[in-house]
């Protein structure tokens, strides 16, 4: 073997070994803990930035009238635990009671999540949701609505 | 009662799709013309069946049949007709069904089309295809059939949800689907290539086209789909990593690294295996990316909801990938290369390099996207990470990239010398030197944009180098002017200089990208005359107007944007409450430049007792660049694909 059939395949390995380094350092420096209430881990949560999954509490969204900030409870999906929230920012567009939610941040020493990110489902989402239809929810009976609950392929 | 026809004529379909496979089947393995004959019958009689259903569907759309359980779910009667023809493809099994269109549409062209030199590919080119098809079709017929009936009569449809009532959003799924499906027709003809081992240079030129176009398609798809997030969630930006986005860039990369390293094989004789492999992994990508995305398997912001068919798509790409190693593995002596690389210095090289970036790339997008899943098998507990680090990691491999967009074209084959580097790249290097030292006196000190831009100047220098060197010599040779040597030079290799554009279009994409890096941000409650400051613009809230369409209540506040004293703009945001959706949406208002974007949300609806109104302003540098450089892709591309008049494409 001549240094000059190594020479490509040395190159390349040296290739390797630098973008294996970037992404261990990558994903090092950058993951976060995500979690549902279920899994919650406050004492994590009060350590650094975790992602907390939930849905957003019926009738819990407090808009602060002086500032962009945005309190809410995100409750587990059947409503056994929940969690205060303050998000300061503007929401999402989807974000709305019942939503299905991320929220990224911290908890602070009063219980609340300081949340620095939040993201809601996009609309595509929104097959398989049951949406109530508004001001004309009388003119669909509640069987009408099976569209809703329809197995895929039944 | 058209409806129930399209309903049965759907689960016939699987039947014809199934015997054209059969007779592919037999074509190929008793070298049968009149078996090949039948099964190109049955696959565009499919083709034509398909259309057929589709053709029901939107019928049933537009006459507001609101009996089909789909028709009920994404239309209503009061859906403007444009977005009756969207409503096709806005919800689930319509897109499987469209899906299904494309795919029969590709395949059904791509028999028709066979060239005659290829015969002894074309059962198994036809096996592969009708095999995809009859996955899809019984899926479309059994699982999401779109042409299913209500037991319950309703008067009117639920209605497309108004986020989606966007042109963007019309155009982006059906773009997008032809890259996805598109994919398929390079994957058969790979596959047909190993099973007849005919691995030699004819197929890949033939194959050339089918490639091309998918990734286009893609690419064009993924920018309609940012445009469309841009100017409809209100958040300010295009591109988020989100899994959803993942899905259609890794096959756009695989296929972009296929398009790369085909050039070898065409011109040297290497990389054989390599290359089927890609497009075996581009379309393979394309499929596990549906998986992902119907699945339900990692929280994205728009996965479609976890629904029945995610297992059946995880095992027709496990299917993919499996007929794709064995067969390589079956015909691995045919794949020997012809020569080998001689030089660290020259093309092979270079786009050996260009490889590993895009499959590096492909694979940390993937790992990332991923990541949840993984990190909950090996620890329990599920992590994820955030844009941040996408950005941090394939933004640096990105950098080595643009390196290589430069480079790789004028570097020569097999051992290039020092003098002739010197002689190409010492001006560009010059160059890039010069815009990074004046961008860092300029105050900016932030790794990855900096280097970006320098980066791009240099690929942009010796792209523009190499239009301007040969440009000379053909005026030169044919004594006209310069501008006329220009077009002579191009038109004599529409190929080598569409994907010249292509590299130019990509140095400006990074330009605009970078841009975001230094995005500004200025939130505020501000009362009616009050104002805020962004970037040089003094934006002031002058009044609310709200307003009622008969199925949103607006509420629009009037921003005037100040630069030194003068007015340039009026920017008029808009937050709508929709009467049938109980989501709100919020209408931005950009004003886009040459130097970026000042973009304005309104956040909440005005209080109605004080009049204060919640605004955020952003300012987005250079995203119009990004967008710019998409048309520029485009026309790079269709350069690319234009026929060469006299002369068959030299290979670059």
């Amino acid at each position: 073997m001549s240094v000059k059939r190594l020479k490509v395949p040395l190159a390349l390995a040296m290739a390797l070994a630098a973008i294996a380094w970037l992404v261990v350092r990558g994903v090092a420096q950058n993951d976060v803990y995500m979690a549902t209430l279920d899994q919650w881990d406050a004492a994590r949560a009060h350590r650094e930035t975790v992602r907390l999954m939930g849905f957003v509490k019926e009738g819990s969204i407090r808009q602060d009238p002086d500032r962009l900030v945005t309190s809410f409870t995100i409750r587990n999906e059947k409503s056994t635990k929940e969690i205060q929230v303050t998000y300061s920012g503007v929401t999402p567009g989807l974000f709305r009671d019942g939503t299905s939610v991320v929220a990224a941040g911290r908890l602070r020493d009063d219980g609340v999540l300081g949340a620095t990110e939040l993201m809601t489902k996009c609309p595509s989402k929104y097959e398989g949701q049951d949406t109530p239809h508004g001001d004309k929810g009388s003119a669909a009976p509640p069987e009408a609505r099976a569209t809703d609950d329809r197995p895929v392929g039944g | 009662m058209l409806v129930d026809v399209g309903f049965y004529l759907l689960k016939g379909l699987v039947l014809l799709i199934g015997w054209a496979a059969a007779c592919f089947l037999l074509a190929g393995v008793q070298n049968s013309d009149r078996w090949l004959a039948a099964g190109r019958r049955a696959l565009l009689l499919s083709f034509a069946g398909t259309v057929a259903c589709a053709a029901i569907l939107v019928r049933a759309i537009f006459e507001g049949d609101y009996s089909v359980a789909y028709v009920a779910e994404v239309s209503e009667k009061a859906l403007p007709s444009i977005f009756k023809f969207t409503a096709f493809w806005a919800g689930m099994d319509g897109s499987m069904l469209m899906w299904l269109l494309f795919l029969s549409g590709y395949s059904a062209l791509a028999i028709a089309t066979r060239p005659q030199s290829q015969r002894a590919l074309v059962p198994w080119i036809g096996l592969t295809l009708a095999l995809s098809m009859l996955f899809f079709a019984g899926m479309v017929a059994f699982m999401t059939n779109p042409l299913e009936r209500l037991e319950v009569l309703q008067a009117d449809g639920r209605g497309m949800n108004p986020s989606l009532q966007n042109y963007w959003m019309a155009i982006h799924p059906p773009t997008l689907y032809m890259g996805y499906v598109g994919l398929v027709v390079p994957f058969a003809f790979a596959v047909g290539a190993l099973v007849t081992r005919r691995m030699d240079g004819d197929w890949i030129r033939t194959v050339r086209p089918w490639v091309i176009w998918p990734w286009l398609c893609l690419g064009v798809g993924m920018v309609f789909g940012g445009h469309w997030a841009y100017v409809e969630l209100g958040w300010g930006g295009y591109w988020a990593w989100d899994p959803v986005e993942n899905a259609s860039f890794m096959p756009w990369l695989a296929a972009t690294a296929y398009l790369h390293s085909v050039m070898v094989q065409e011109r040297r004789g290497m990389f054989k295996a390599w290359n089927a492999s890609l497009l075996m992994l581009a379309f393979a990508l394309s499929i596990f990316g549906t998986f992902i995305t119907r699945s339900g398997i990692v929280e994205s912001v728009h996965s479609f909801a976890r629904s029945g068919i995610g297992p059946w798509f995880l095992g027709f790409v496990i299917a993919i990938v499996a007929t794709g190693a064995g067969l390589l593995f079956w015909r691995w002596p045919d794949l020997k290369t012809e020569h080998r690389i001689d030089a660290l210095l020259s093309r092979e090289f270079g786009f050996m390099l260009n490889n590993l970036v895009f499959l590096s790339i492909c694979g940390v997008t993937l790992f990332l996207t991923m990541y949840p899943t993984i990190s909950e098998w090996a620890t329990g507990k599920r992590f994820t990470v955030g844009a941040s680090a996408y950005t941090e990691i394939n933004g640096t491999m990105a950098m080595l990239l643009l390196v290589l967009t430069g480079m790789g074209p004028v570097v020569s084959w097999r051992k290039a010398s020092a003098r002739s580097l010197r002689k190409s790249f010492l001006g560009p290097l010059i160059l890039a030197g010069c815009v990074g030292l004046a961008l860092f006196l300029a105050g900016i000190r932030q790794p990855l944009p900096l280097t970006t831009w320098a980066l791009s100047a240099f690929v942009i220098a010796c792209v523009l180098g190499e239009f301007h060197a040969g440009a000379r010599v053909v005026a030169a040779h044919r004594a006209v002017s310069y501008l006329r040597g220009l077009s002579g030079l191009v038109g004599r290799n529409h190929r080598r200089y569409g994907g010249y554009v292509v590299h130019l279009a990509v140095a400006m994409f990074f330009i605009g990208v970078a841009g975001m890096a230094f995005r500004q941000d200025a939130e505020a409650v501000l009362a009616p005359g009050e104002s805020v400051d962004v970037h040089g613009h003094h934006v002031t809230y002058v009044a609310s107007s709200p307003y009622q369409t008969g199925r949103s209540d607006v509420e629009r506040v009037d921003l005037r944007v100040e630069r030194g004293g003068q007015e340039v703009a009026l920017l008029r945001p808009e937050f709508k409450i929709h009467h049938k959706f109980p989501e709100p949406e919020k209408d931005v208002a950009v004003r886009q430049t040459a130097a970026g974007d000042l973009y304005a949300i309104l956040a909440e609806p005005v209080d109605r007792a004080t009049g204060r109104a919640k605004i955020q302003v952003l300012w987005n540098p250079l995203v119009t660049w990004v967008w710019i450089a998409s048309y520029l892709l485009i026309a790079g591309t269709v350069l690319c694909l234009w026929p060469q008049a006299s002369r068959r494409a030299e290979a670059t």
